[in-house]
């Protein structure tokens, strides 16, 4: 038996200052991030229906088998990469972002996308420039942007009881119409009919192209309708104040990105009524509550410091407005967010910190 | 300054500084009393801070000292004399370990405790009123002052480079904030000595004459806050703080009490604001009013793996040994004995170490207390370390440079503004150990700076021996030419009698010979002549003539040279020590009060901001990358052995 001499030498145990420590860890953060988003979890299924279960679990499941894939490639420890909770974030934001009847090798292709190209080809967690829930879903958005219209529900209340576990998942996996069961559920609506596209943006996007925006009926967020989207925005804001409780985000970052696009909205609107929708329905519709609360505040592809993540906000924010009144997509969360990632280098840069002590005069206070 | 930033100042407004952290205060004995430890069996003291480049040990093995005696005299005008800290016998001056992280060895001396603890007799200054800054000073460096708040910078520099050159001090701040969990030292005293605390203030009130005085105190400190507050009365203001640490680092305190930063270039004491630690003024108190040199310091022992907690007035040179065996430790495996304090305290790797001055608090936690360190995760920019840096700096950004070998770019990031004080490593929620990183960095940029200016002097060198090498080519191709030229003259003039008769001049005559040759010598015999002349031109004319003095004879001229002096002037009274303290050993004469006052050198900060530069090189190896397709590259090396275990015999 070999005798290490260093440790029959070394008894006392030896660690490097600071020996205490914050109560948060990452994992502890991303837990807390998953329960947060347990509020919008439950309104989604109750609205949406059963696909995102599946949706979930297709997600995690191929996550988890790319992020052990890419560990043993880059030689590292399978415990380590199997403990870290930040896949299944991505997961589970992925599995809101998406429509619920997506068929599988759409949502496995975007996971492995997200996961093995965006995440780990930069080197794994936090070493990714982009957002890889996000990048994901444009992955999908552009490549199979039909099955995104087919498979998108109309949000009804009490939809859970039509698309139920199984309906969903022969939809899901076997290549089933998915026209039926959305039938269905937009059956559950008062006014199954309101709309001509396939979301309130989708409808707004070609009357754009007429400028007749403001002909479109105001959707009522009272009627079953629009009822979902108010309900995901509370359920939303609320896991959001969660995290602003907990000090894992900063309560800044909403804040402005919210104000950013309430005033954005509310001017362009009252400037140019056939262009751009109100200030509640920028708010409330296109996944803005999920993307203040969970999306812009993702720390990996944000800039550094508070001031940085400040600007970030208003970025994404007004590229939002941007996209949604001018752009040709009407998923622009996305490619918002995506297009301020990479401008968060040069956030970073333009609002370095001045160093300790500027300002200081010669003799002080002499 | 302007009258409206100290109007406010006085006021009473406060300021806050960037970042900072709220740890669990762990402060669970504030209530224990200070009370005196006993004798230790063995007293270690290190020189290291006592001797400086020329200065002299006093004593030698063998020796009796009493407590309060000088064993050292500095020779550096930063180090200040080392006191005997008990009466006894000195048993060695040899290297042991010391109190650092990596247990570096120095030299030390050792003294055995003889048990009745002698002290020379004390030596107060009664009116100090009527002293001149210059003399108080003197004796604050005398009596061995330096910062007990951590950082042991000498108090008396301090001070003197405050009122130096016709500066005047505005501010003084008395550090009473203690913002280092588990510490209460400094409470204690001010909750038990606030009015030797004040005497003290008033002291260094007479020194520098400030505008201000203000003890800062954070208010998680009822009873010291009240306690000062009476004995102050209104010969200082009180200053209650909002408690977060590092408050009671100089620069921000000074911002929390004056609202003004002082970049990590400039000296604090610089811009008329000079900050010290109570128990410091205390020492000084004792110095001047007391007359006893700081031999003794207190220091909080702490953590569950103790069964008594408190605060303990310790001889300096106790070993934390004989400290933790007095509060009775309880170790468990693999316990962790903090020296300082948990944020900014290093583990020991051996408790044989001596409490020093910079010693504050011992900390021995239980692993349930202070967990161990788990696995360091990968850093999510989460950007916490930045927003809690009280220095400003974006950690994150260093950690990965720094990391990566990036030393420039780290460099740019502002490590060198790095206090080191642990804010962000706390926060971390990846458990990433910044600090320790920015520790190891600042050594390798120390090391990189001092590589540079060493490649740079080479090069220096280089150039100029270049120079010398090319001039005395130079000439050596002058002269050449010159010898060519002037053999071909010769040949020239001689071309017409060489058709003449060529045996005449290719075989000079007997004649010739002779005649060249007396010419030579007599050109050597007028050299030597002339060498001589300017050796004794001095004495007189006929020294050539007189025969030069043997070795012997001129050795015995200097020996009755010097008896003669010597009996001239009679030894200066050797004992030069002042305050009649006696010097063990050979007199020698003490150069210690007629050196003139020191003034800190802005361009050695960097050498005493690391502390233990690595001496040997740090290997900086560029980062490497490899494709995420093919496995990490095996390691080759095999894994160091120790010499005895080395496997020596190869495999056939
Ligand atoms: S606190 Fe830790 S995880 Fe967060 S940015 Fe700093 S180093 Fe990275
Ligand atoms: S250790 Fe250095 S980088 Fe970290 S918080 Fe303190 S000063 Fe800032």
């Amino acid at each position: 038996m070999q005798i290490s001499v260093q440790s029959a030498k070394q008894n006392l145990g030896i660690e490097a200052a600071p020996h205490l420590h914050a109560k948060l860890s990452t994992n502890k953060i991303m837990a807390l991030v998953l329960i947060a988003l347990l509020p919008g979890v439950a309104v989604t299924l109750y609205y949406f229906g059963c696909g995102l279960i599946w949706q979930f679990l297709l997600l995690t499941v191929v996550g988890f088998i790319c992020e052990m894939l890419c560990a043993l490639l880059r030689a590292r420890p399978l415990k380590r990469a199997a403990c870290d909770l930040s896949v299944y974030v991505t997961a589970l934001l992925l599995a809101l972002t998406l429509p619920p009847l997506m068929p599988w090798y759409w949502t496995v292709s975007a996971m492995a996308f997200a996961i093995l190209i965006v995440k780990q080809a930069f080197g794994g967690l936090g070493m990714n420039i982009f957002n890889p829930a996000m990048a994901g879903f444009i992955f999908l958005i552009i490549s199979a942007p039909g099955a995104f219209f087919t498979t998108y529900i109309a949000p009804a209340p009490a939809a859970i009881q039509v698309a139920t576990l199984e309906r969903s998942a022969k939809v899901i996996f076997t290549a089933e119409e998915p026209a039926v069961l959305v039938q269905d559920i937009k059956a559950l609506q008062d006014d199954p009919d309101a709309l001509s596209g396939a979301t309130f943006l989708e409808s707004v996007k070609t009357a754009r192209k007429a400028q007749t925006v403001n002909a479109i009926a105001a959707p009522d967020f009272a009627s079953t309708n629009y009822q979902a989207y108010a309900a995901l925005g509370i359920a939303y804001a609320a896991g959001g104040l969660l995290l602003i409780a907990c000090r894992v985000i900063l309560f800044q970052m909403p804040l402005a990105f919210l104000a950013t696009i309430a005033a954005g909205g509310a001017l362009w609107h009252y400037l140019s009524p056939n262009a751009s929708i109100s200030c509640a329905e920028h708010l409330l519709f296109g996944g803005t509550m999920l993307a203040a609360f969970f999306i812009i505040t993702d720390p990996v592809t944000n800039a550094g410091t508070s001031k940085g993540r400040v600007c970030f906000s208003i970025l994404c924010a007004l590229l939002i407005l941007l996209i949604r009144v001018e752009g040709s997509y009407s998923d622009s969360v996305a490619f918002a967010v995506l297009l301020s990632n990479a401008a968060a280098p040069l956030i970073d840069v333009l609002t370095r910190r001045r160093p300790f002590g500027i300002g200081y005069k010669e003799g002080g206070l002499q | 300054m302007a009258s409206s930033q100290l109007a406010k100042i006085m006021h009473g407004k406060i300021w806050r500084f960037f970042g900072g952290i709220k740890p669990s205060e762990l402060k669970n004995t504030t209530q224990t009393p200070i009370e005196e430890l006993p004798l230790p069996a063995l007293i270690t003291l290190p020189l290291e801070r006592h001797l400086g480049a020329g200065g002299e040990i006093l004593v030698k093995a063998g020796d009796r000292v009493k407590a309060g005696q000088v064993l050292t005299i500095p020779g550096g005008k930063r180090n200040v004399p080392l006191h005997a800290s008990t009466s006894g016998t000195i048993i060695a001056i040899n290297q042991q370990i010391l109190p650092h992280p990596s247990g570096f060895t120095g030299r030390c001396i050792t003294i055995k405790p003889d048990g009745l603890d002698e002290a020379v007799d004390p030596a107060p200054i009664s009116d100090w009123q009527d002293k001149s800054p210059q003399e108080l000073l003197e004796r604050i460096r005398f009596f061995g002052i330096e910062g007990l708040g951590g950082a042991q910078f000498q108090t008396a520099a301090k001070l003197s480079s405050a009122i130096a050159d016709g500066r005047s001090c505005n501010i003084f701040i008395v550090n009473g904030a203690e913002c280092e969990p588990v510490a209460t030292c400094d409470d204690r005293l001010m909750q038990e000595k606030a009015a030797d605390i004040l005497q003290g203030v008033d002291i260094i009130k007479h020194i520098l004459k400030p505008k201000a005085v203000i003890i800062a105190i954070e208010d998680n400190k009822p009873a010291a806050i009240k306690a000062m507050q009476q004995a102050a009365a209104d010969r200082a203001i009180v200053r209650v703080i909002p408690t977060l640490y590092p408050s009671g680092a100089a620069r921000n305190l000074i911002k929390i009490v004056t609202g003004i930063e002082i970049p990590y270039k400039a000296h604090t004491s610089d811009c008329g604001i000079v900050v010290d630690n109570v128990e410091t003024v205390y020492a000084v108190k004792q110095a001047i009013i007391d007359g006893i040199p700081l031999i003794k310091r207190v220091i909080t022992v702490a953590g569950s793996s103790l069964k008594r907690q408190g605060n303990a007035l310790v001889r300096l040179g106790t070993s934390v040994r004989f400290v933790l065996n007095h509060y009775h430790l309880n170790p468990e495996r693999r316990q962790r004995i903090i020296l300082g304090g948990p944020l900014m305290g290093f583990t020991l790797p051996s408790i044989d170490v001596p409490i020093t001055k910079s010693a504050t608090c011992v900390f021995a936690p239980t692993a349930a207390e202070v967990p161990p360190e788990p696995e360091a995760m990968n850093c999510i920019r989460c950007g916490r370390c930045a927003r809690v840096c009280p220095s400003r700096l974006v950690p994150y950004q260093m950690y990965a440079y720094s990391k990566a070998g990036d030393h420039q770019h780290a460099a740019a990031c502002g490590i060198a503004d790095c206090t080191e004080c642990g804010c962000c490593a706390f926060v971390c929620p990846s458990r990433i150990r910044l600090t320790a990183q920015f520790r190891k960095e600042k050594a390798i940029q120390y090391l990189l700076k001092e590589n540079a200016t060493r490649n740079e002097r080479a090069r220096a060198r280089m150039l100029e021996h270049q120079k010398r090498e090319e001039e005395a080519a130079r000439l050596r191709e002058e002269k050449k030419r010159a010898a060519l030229a002037r053999i071909q003259a010769q040949k020239a003039a001689k071309g017409a009698p060489t058709s003449a008769g060529d045996s005449a001049t290719a075989l000079p005559t007997a004649q010739d010979l002779a005649a060249r040759r007396a010419a030579a010598v007599a050109a050597a015999q007028a050299r030597r002549a002339k060498l001589q002349g300017l050796s004794t031109s001095a004495t007189s004319e006929t020294a050539t003539t007189e025969h030069m003095p043997t070795q012997a004879e001129r050795a015995a001229a200097v020996l009755a040279q010097d008896r003669a002096d010597r009996k001239a002037a009679p030894p200066a009274a050797s004992p030069a020590l002042p305050y009649g303290l006696r010097r063990a050993g050979v007199p020698k004469q003490a150069h210690i009060i007629d050196a003139p006052w020191p003034e800190p050198q802005p361009a050695e900060r960097l050498l005493s901001k690391v502390e233990n530069p690595p001496t040997h090189e740090i290997e900086v190896k560029p980062a490497t990358y490899h494709s995420i397709f093919a496995p990490a590259p095996e390691k080759t090396e095999a894994p160091k052995l120790p010499h005895n275990l080395s496997k020596t015999r190869k495999q056939p």
